[in-house]
């Protein structure tokens, strides 16, 4: 039978075609609005950052070429005045580089470098050597750092990132404790636990959900106390989620604040290199 | 023994070594390329989850076509040519053996790749993929060597 063209089947065709492209741009619109929404607020985070940097980066900076300055030109009396100065340029650089790094870390772990350069090593080594870097700072804020630790646990990570880490955990305990720190380290089945205890304020409950956000240092604006870019913990955060392990905290009225980082002790990739060695179960291509 | 700097390489990341290294990654649909470069004896390897960046969200090596773009200029870039690099391919596996072929994400992954080899003339001299098994595959940047295991 032959098949009749009516009026009535093209309107209705063109309609289901109209029907159709609309919904196609109703689509588009959709997923271009989610792209301006996106572009927003990357836009928004992009001028926080800058405003952000501007200041914890640039301060540093300004500080030590200020300080090099007067060494250069001014003449000393004695030698003592000359030190107190390239302490304190010192100081500003290893705050520099602290900062410096955290933007450098999350920048590659946004850029899908998350690799680890996996050895095996003493953690409680690394925890002294992270409190040792940081002796003039304590001295100089008149702060009491107790260490409570195993002897030994040999862990398998990533020993430099791992380090950032640490760092940032005790600078942040030193700006916000109000006198004491205690870093405690614990083995458990198949973990190692790392503890940074501060004495200092309570983070309010209503600020819990940002304690691991980019850029939101708890304190902003005008009346920030406290330096920072607010990568720090986010940072940590990431570095280690890519070993496995976790990262809390708590924070009590007048018990102050506690960040545990639990890190599993499993050592899987040594295993399969074993594996390798003996050959079993792998083809070599 | 080669005393071989150990790296785990996570899902959609990168690594490239001049040093003799041991790159380790698991893969299920997810392929990994490793470059070597027969001349300097030195190497790289991706890991990636789907085959093309669309436009949306970052271009980050966890799309195929980011990822091999990435690796081949790393290595270009730390002066290898190209007439002295081969690849080897792994991963791709139909984990999720009720999934159509059409939206079987491990073969559109290893396409990508090849597309991309293809492109740039780099012979594909082995490879392990397909399949319907998870795989950890062990690379030997100085050797060259791959070691492929089952999961």
């Amino acid at each position: 039978m032959k098949n009749i063209l009516t009026d009535d089947f093209l309107i209705d065709e063109i309609k289901n075609r109209f029907t159709e492209k609309n919904n196609q741009i109703l689509q588009l619109s959709f997923e271009l609005d989610e792209l301006r929404k996106k572009l927003f607020d990357s836009e928004h985070l992009k001028t926080k950052f800058l405003s952000i940097i501007r200041n914890e980066l640039k301060n540093p900076v300004s500080a030590i070429s200020g300080l090099s300055k007067l060494v250069v030109q001014k003449d000393f009396d004695s030698v003592e005045d000359i030190k107190k100065i390239m302490d304190t340029i010192r100081l500003e650089a290893v705050k520099f580089a602290l900062q410096l790094d955290n933007v450098l870390i999350a920048s590659s772990y946004e850029g899908g470098d998350n690799n680890l350069f996996l050895s095996g090593f003493d953690l409680c080594e690394l925890i002294y050597e992270v409190k040792r870097s940081f002796e003039d700072e304590i001295k100089s804020r008149q702060k009491i750092v107790e260490t409570q630790m195993d002897h030994e646990i040999k862990i398998y990570a990533d020993r430099e990132k791992l380090k950032l880490v640490f760092k940032n955990f005790l600078d942040n305990a030193l700006k916000f404790s109000e006198k004491n720190i205690k870093i405690i380290v614990l083995k458990r089945k198949n973990s190692a636990v790392v503890s940074f205890y501060n004495d200092g304020y309570e983070i309010e409950e209503k600020n819990h959900h940002r304690i691991f956000e980019r850029f939101s240092p708890l304190d902003s604006g005008l009346s920030r106390k406290y330096s920072g870019v607010g990568l720090g913990l986010c940072v940590c955060g990431a570095i280690i989620e890519s070993h496995g392990g976790k990262t809390d905290f708590s924070s009590g009225q007048g018990s102050g604040t506690l960040f545990e980082i639990e890190l599993p002790l499993d050592d899987k990739s040594q295993g399969e290199a074993d594996d390798i060695e003996s050959g079993e179960g792998f083809i070599i291509l | 023994m080669t005393d071989r700097i150990r790296i785990y390489l996570k899902t959609g990341g990168i690594v490239f070594s001049k040093e003799a290294s041991e790159i380790k990654t698991i893969l299920g649909s997810c392929v990994s390329v490793c470059l070597w470069d027969f001349k300097y004896k030195a190497g790289g390897m991706n890991h990636f989850i789907f085959p093309t960046w669309t436009g949306r969200g970052l271009a980050t090596p966890k799309y195929g076509n980011v990822a091999m773009e990435f690796l081949y200029e790393k290595m270009i870039s730390n002066g290898s040519k190209p007439e002295d690099l081969i690849a080897k391919v792994f991963g791709g596996g139909k984990i999720f053996a009720s999934l159509d072929i059409s939206l079987n994400p491990g073969r559109q992954n290893i396409l990508s790749a090849k597309k991309f080899l293809e492109k740039v003339n780099i012979p594909v001299i082995a490879e392990d993929t397909g399949g319907t098994r998870g795989r950890t595959v062990i690379f030997h940047t100085d050797t060259g060597d791959v070691f492929v295991k089952k999961n």
